[in-house]
């Protein structure tokens, strides 16, 4: 497999949506570089028992490629992709990879993506394409499945190539190593602890396991720390007293803007520190939805912590979810319908603003309670769907006297609206490498790019932040386009990871580790070249920007430097 | 004036462990289901991730917690990818996997209480097409 007798093969996963997987940068000629495909939420054919969705092997690739290809090797894409069903516009559904700009397409192309002149035969990829409602989701349901499927599925693949690798004799080792891009992020919906299942800490128990049975380099998954620093979905919320100590200074009321023509529920998830002790609710809360009219329990009492009750009352429903041990914490779920549904009309709550009041039975003013909205954008390319809603405070300051965007909490204008701790939420674990964004020409953060704190006192941050768009100007980076030969822009920290990804392939195909500590290392190495700007603060930098030049040596060019 | 809330007992989510989006999706006159399932997507089969106390091949299976003569009962309503019950290296003794199921298999898993004496944790994820779906006799034999 290898042509350079330095490297050796390092499979890369890919975990995206819209993933046009036959663009030249992923082929060889016409050698396709994908060893294996697999579109989760696609026609049943393929996979091995009870696998979902359709599976194509390199195999079957490159006889769909074959039939596509005229005699001068003119390859047509667009008939490829309507042959495996994701370009075919006979089916009624959003077709990512239709379109000029793919999220995955571009992810792939920047994580693992290669001219065919390079002849990289080392870098064998295995793409999986999400199912399209876990891309535009805002059901509340969680992507936890889908992302957990890809993951085996792609360790399954891998060990299938280190078994076909061995056997000819390429490696004398039992596995490949691994690394894995998964440029997705959520805001809420999994706090380590409560009764669901949180990704990272399933992250983190594969990512060990594969470790210690082949050794430091057997497996790293790479993450995006989201782009969700002014989104204004977090508030930290903390009491200066009880309710019966002062019922004046136990009352917090939070504000939630809900927009209108919102086509999309919405979610608000408060978090609870861990129980030692207290009475039965030691937080209540009542809503208030716009005009004014507080919504009580049916004994005209405020709503407390009762596992196993829905309340339910204009168009929201509130539930307490129990935690599963005392050092776990519980959570109030709030969940709005949408605002605007022209099928069913009477379906709908007002938009406006929406008051949370919480009323402290029990913390004391170091105990912080999380207030986290659950994000709900529509995706680029995607039908109008969800409209992100956010907190809405007088004490949040947006913009400086220069009219720029503010990025950080400033300690003297507190807010109880913070930009601090919206790292993606599937980023919290021990193991995964997480990746902010920064402004390669001018050397400063993304104004996106989230940060800590979280409740992980081993994950406090990013790791390290890696170039997500040029210049303030020229945003966005350049990657592959849909089709061979186009070249497009994409930027967000989703762009950061995979340029990540591509590093740490590097590392692992030289034989080396290529973890956290190791990005962590070369972002403070990197943070000592002469004539940078001063570092970001480490909450959203982590150790630091890693320079361009370490991942492409010789980038698209875009601008005159 | 106030707007008075109605309360319902939560079926599946009294017991911690479980994903209350479940109740929400399969709660009666719960406007859940129109938002879980996105149009094209409506089918009898949910997926869900699942954290075990017992390996993911016994529970495919049913073993030890299900009886003989349900067995049949309790594999034509739960499927799980082969690459979670034959894991890949390494991986063999994490006992997590995701599944489709159908609302048999959460009537089930209710009635015999299998929350928390198997299932650790159960959550509710998006849905798949019927298109997509490895239904119990539609399953290929290819490993």
């Amino acid at each position: 497999m290898s042509n350079d007798p330095e490297t050796s093969p390092v499979v890369v996963g890919v975990i995206d949506d819209g993933i046009a997987f036959i663009h030249e940068r992923f082929r060889i000629g016409l050698e396709p570089r994908v060893e294996y495909w697999w579109w989760q939420d696609g026609p049943l054919g393929g996979g091995g028992s009870g696998t979902p969705g359709r599976v194509l092997d390199k195999a079957a690739i490159r006889g769909h490629l074959a039939r596509v290809t005229d005699a001068s090797g003119t390859v047509d894409e667009d008939r490829f992709y309507s042959l495996v069903g994701i370009g075919d516009f006979s089916i009624n559904e959003h077709k990512a990879a239709a379109w000029r700009v793919a999220h995955g397409t571009h992810v792939m192309d920047t994580a693992t993506g290669y001219d065919g002149s390079e002849n990289q035969r080392n870098r064998p990829i295995v793409a999986v394409q999400l199912p399209t409602a876990s891309t535009a989701d805002t059901s509340g349901a969680t992507l936890t499945d889908s992302v957990l499927r890809a993951v085996y599925f792609i360790l399954a693949c891998a060990d299938e190539i280190a078994l076909r690798l061995k056997q000819s004799g390429q490696i004398t080792t039992d596995y490949v190593p691994v690394v894995i891009n998964l440029s997705y992020g959520v805001i809420s919906t999994i706090y380590l602890g409560t009764s669901m299942i949180s990704i990272e800490w399933l992250l983190d128990q594969i990512v060990q396991a594969r470790k210690a049975r082949f050794g430091p380099n057997a497996l790293e998954i790479v993450l995006p720390a989201g782009n969700s620093n002014l989104s204004r979905c977090h508030a930290a919320v903390t009491f200066a007293k009880t309710s019966a100590q002062d019922p004046a200074k136990s009352v917090a009321v939070l504000n939630w803007r809900v927009q209108p023509d919102d086509r999309s529920l919405s979610f608000v998830d408060i978090v609870l520190p861990p129980r030692t002790g207290g009475p039965p609710s030691r937080l209540t809360l009542t809503l208030t939805p716009p005009g004014g009219t507080v919504i009580f329990d049916s004994s005209g009492k405020p709503l407390g912590e009762n596992p196993g009750q829905i309340y339910s009352g204009a168009g929201c429903s509130v539930q307490y979810v129990a935690s599963l041990g005392p050092a776990q914490p519980g959570r109030f779920r709030i969940t709005l319908l949408p605002t605007a549904d022209l099928d069913a009309p009477s379906m709908v709550a007002a938009a406006g603003l929406w008051q949370i009041t919480l009323t402290n039975h029990y913390f004391s003013p170091r105990d912080v309670i999380d207030a986290v909205i659950q994000r709900d954008e529509t995706p680029y390319g995607y039908r109008q769907g969800g409209r992100q809603s956010y907190f809405d405070h007088e004490c949040y300051r947006r913009y400086d006297n220069g009219g720029h965007e503010i990025e950080w909490d400033d300690p003297r204008y507190p807010c109880v609206v913070v930009h601090a701790g919206l790292l993606n939420a599937i980023g919290r674990g021990d193991h995964p490498i997480v990746m902010g964004g920064y402004i390669s020409k001018e050397d400063v953060a993304a104004d996106y790019t989230a940060g800590g704190p979280t409740r992980n006192p081993s994950r406090p941050s990013p790791d390290a932040m890696c170039p997500s768009e040029d210049s303030k100007v020229h945003r966005g980076v350049l990657a592959a386009g849909s089709r061979s030969g186009s070249v497009v822009v994409m930027g967000g920290t989703s762009i950061a990871a995979p340029r990540a990804t591509r590093w740490i392939a590097k590392r692992l195909a030289r034989g080396k580790t290529g973890n956290r500590n190791d990005v962590q290392y070369r972002a403070r190495l990197d943070e000592l070249a002469p004539g940078r700007e001063p570092p970001p603060p480490p909450a959203r930098a982590g150790a630091g920007r890693i320079l361009y030049d370490h991942i492409f040596p010789n980038p698209l060019p875009r601008y005159d430097k | 004036m106030a707007i008075q809330w109605s309360v319902t007992d939560a079926r599946y989510s009294s017991v911690a462990g479980v994903d209350p989006a479940i109740d929400w999706v399969l709660g009666e006159n719960s406007p859940g289901p129109r938002y879980y399932f996105a149009p094209g997507y409506r089918t009898d089969w949910y997926s869900v991730a699942l954290l075990l106390n017992v390996s993911v091949a016994s529970f495919a299976k049913g073993e030890p917690f299900i009886v003989d003569s349900a067995r049949d009962d309790w594999s034509a309503n739960v499927v799980i990818p082969e690459f979670f019950i034959s894991a890949p290296k390494g991986l063999e003794k994490l006992n997590f996997c995701s599944a489709l199921v159908t609302k048999k298999f959460l009537w089930i898993m209710q009635q015999q209480s299998l929350v928390p004496k198997i299932i650790r944790r159960i959550e509710l994820c998006l849905p798949l097409r019927a298109r997509a779906l490895p239904l119990p006799q539609e399953r290929v034999s290819r490993p």
